[in-house]
């Protein structure tokens, strides 16, 4: 028959695999947010590099038309379409600046949940650490010295937490922020 | 002549599309990848104007500010955060460590430029 098993061994084992399954989780986190960074920064790549190339397109096509303007080939209804025509696209080309910089900021963020997901794995190794030092026949008090023993540690990682907890990306739109000269 | 500015940001796309304003602007455009690099680059060259960002891996924006208003030739030389942080804790820190204005981003180039303008000409 076999011995029924200490509540010692029993929360080891819970806390191991506790910390193996938290373990393979965060591994996934981490896989998927490497990769969604990735690609953030692949598309915004693709995206500077064309919309380069289309500013200096209409910056070529905006010469050409000034010299048609002063050669006189143009009717004076012509040049007032142009005109608009390059205030729309110069308001266009600086609202496609300030989108573009979305990757910045969601890098951030995305730099900031891998940090937390570092720190939780940090908070589960530490469990698993301390579950298996706890005695193969250990009794209630032991039990109570590790608990004691991973509360402090929680204790002190919130208190380290603090910090990072704040926020640095607080925007929730993509217009222009505020200025302010000292 | 033509003014010279130091961009600093760890972010690829954010100084590219910060040099793309500037240069557009006619203003010359050296860049830096974080803050570190920023300031090496400022020990070789006085710059008109310095444009940093605040979170950098090496060294951040406010670690920036301090070490170039250390050095005697960047006393007056003007510098503005050009950051995600919007916090009123931030920007004591920056106008603190000698800020001279804090830019929460993200920006519009035509702003950028207004107040590049403003404070170098």
């Amino acid at each position: 028959m076999t011995a029924p098993a200490s509540i010692g061994s029993s929360l080891q084992r819970f806390l191991a695999a506790l910390s193996r399954q938290g373990e393979v989780h965060l591994t996934e986190v981490d896989t998927d947010l490497n990769q969604t960074g990735y690609l953030l920064l692949q598309a915004i790549e693709k995206l500077g590099n064309s919309f380069m190339g289309i500013h200096q397109a209409l910056a070529s096509q905006h010469a050409l038309i000034d010299a048609m303007r002063d050669g006189e080939l143009l009717t004076p209804a012509l040049r007032g379409q142009f005109s608009r025509l390059q205030e729309q696209a110069a308001m266009h080309v600086n609202s496609a600046v300030t989108g573009l910089q979305f990757q910045d900021m969601t890098s951030q963020l995305i730099g900031r949940v891998a940090g937390h997901a570092g720190a939780l794995r940090a908070v589960l190794d530490n469990v698993s650490a301390q579950a298996a030092l706890l005695p193969v026949a250990s009794d209630e008090a032991d039990v109570q010295v590790l608990l004691d023993a991973l509360n402090q540690t929680l204790d002190e990682n919130g208190e380290a937490q603090k910090e990072v907890v704040r926020k640095t990306v607080a925007q929730t739109h993509m217009e222009s922020g505020d200025i302010e000269l000292f | 002549m033509t003014k010279t500015i130091l961009a600093v940001d760890d972010s690829g796309s954010l100084r590219q599309m910060v040099v793309f304003s500037l240069r557009a602007a006619g203003y010359q455009v050296v860049e830096a990848v974080d803050g570190q690099d920023g300031l090496e680059k400022a020990r070789l060259q006085v710059f008109d104007l310095v444009l940093t960002d605040q979170n950098m891996p090496r060294m951040d924006g406010l670690g920036l500010i301090r070490a170039l208003r250390a050095l005697a030739t960047y006393q007056k030389v003007p510098i503005l955060m050009l950051t995600t942080e919007s916090s009123d804790e931030m920007k004591g820190k920056g106008r603190a460590a000698g800020a001279n204005g804090w830019l929460v981003k993200p920006f519009d180039p035509q702003r950028l430029i207004d107040v590049v303008k403003k404070v170098i000409g």
